[in-house]
């Protein structure tokens, strides 16, 4: 039998073996009240979240999502909404102490091929493809970043100007962005009150609720502006890329628009990108959290509106 | 079947309530040591202070850490 060293084990009975604190951040408990007192988060959710300040507001954020469209949205676009201490999700970097900051940024891009649909408008008016491409375009791309023909065009002349300077720049080749282009794109489209007035008058019944669901989606994406952002959080975004894509558009499956998106895309996360939108809110100001969280719905029920047309567009679910 | 949901109770006064406590520092989690540290500038320089102290310590002893002497009763350094 051996004999004892004389070394004991401290003992640790009685000592917690885990802690848990769901004060981690006091801005999450203000945050929570004011979302209780403006009925924006459900108490019946705070047991749910074990208590916790941080799980309670994802609860509220998630529930507000829920309402304004957010399971229509994810069928063709993934974008992703959050509240955070910093305005800057990939560094980390502090922002304002006293602030949070809502932001949404998509996962991926949503894809939409506009060519059939261009066609088949051009029978009903020469001008209205372009008509139709421009409200789509603006009304989405006044809550996040449509990657399009212009952002194509733009890629390639910068490619053109960087070998601009190569002994022989003949043996590059680009995609040929202007050669994709409909010949209606080019056409100056009409005013917002031509088009609600033609579309009245449409027969076919495809075309008929294409134009109104666009007209619908611009009226939706307006009912709001995006609040402006501080000095302190555009410094600290001076440095990022611009924001990721939430949806590309093309005219045809594969082509030159689709090339350079695909060319481009490698270097969107080179540098940490901006938010697609980003929302100062100082938790304890009421009137600046609803306006945060109707923002945020704004813009939900823009990217839904952009959802269902999306799913109208001849062409669009085709493989290949 | 039907579904049996279950639906809390619980009071939109009685969540401020408890919201009210945890940012007063008076929720019952925030009496914890993590929740006193969290909550406490001079605890956590406390620690950051003890923590460099053990650090320098160690980077002077080097491998001849053994001489650092166990508190009595504890096994000693391996």
């Amino acid at each position: 039998m051996g004999h004892a060293s004389g070394v004991i084990l401290p003992k640790l009975d009685g000592v917690p073996v885990e802690y848990r604190l769901s004060a981690e951040d006091p801005r999450a408990i203000k945050l929570a009240q004011t979302l209780t007192t403006l009925g924006l988060a459900e108490p019946s959710a705070w047991e749910d979240a074990k208590h916790s300040s941080t799980g309670y507001v994802r609860a509220a954020l998630k529930r507000w999502l829920a309402s304004h469209g957010g399971e229509q949205v994810r069928e063709n676009f993934s974008l992703n909404a959050t509240i955070s201490s910093s305005p800057d999700l990939y560094s980390g970097d502090d922002g304002r102490r006293e602030l949070l900051y809502l932001m949404v940024d998509p996962d991926s891009a949503g894809y939409v091929i506009l060519g059939p649909t261009l066609e088949m408008l051009e029978i009903i008016h020469p001008r209205l493809p372009a008509s139709f491409y421009h409200i789509l375009v603006g009304a989405i791309q006044l809550w996040v970043r449509v990657y399009d023909v212009r952002d194509a065009q733009y890629r390639v002349e910068m490619l053109r100007e960087w070998v601009e300077g190569e002994n022989d720049p003949e043996r590059y080749e680009f995609p040929d962005v202007e050669g994709c282009i409909p010949q209606s794109m080019k056409l100056k489209p009409l005013s917002l009150k031509h088009v609600r007035q033609l579309a009245v008058g449409i027969n076919d019944q495809l075309s008929r609720q294409l134009v109104h669901a666009a007209l619908d989606l611009n009226k939706i994406s307006r009912r709001l502006r995006r609040p402006e952002i501080s000095e302190e959080t555009r410094e600290a975004l001076m440095d990022s890329n611009p924001p990721l894509p939430a949806l590309l558009i093309s005219f045809k499956r594969h082509d030159a628009v689709l090339a350079c998106y695909d060319d481009e895309s490698q270097a969107f996360l080179e540098a940490s990108p901006e938010p697609n939108l980003i929302v100062e809110i100082d938790p304890t100001d009421h009137a600046g959290v609803r306006r945060a969280f109707d923002t945020l719905a704004v813009l939900c029920e823009t990217m839904a509106a952009a959802s269902r047309l999306a799913a109208l567009l001849p062409g669009n679910n085709q493989e290949g | 079947m039907r579904k049996i949901t279950r639906k809390s109770k619980i009071t939109r006064e009685a969540v401020l309530a408890e919201l009210a406590l945890m940012a007063e520092g008076r929720h019952p989690e925030c009496q914890n040591i993590m929740g006193r540290f969290v909550r406490c500038p001079q605890f956590q320089q406390a620690c950051k202070i003890l923590a460099d102290a053990i650090q320098v310590e160690a980077h002077r002893y080097g491998a001849k850490r053994e001489e650092v002497p166990a508190p009595p009763g504890w096994l000693l350094p391996v």
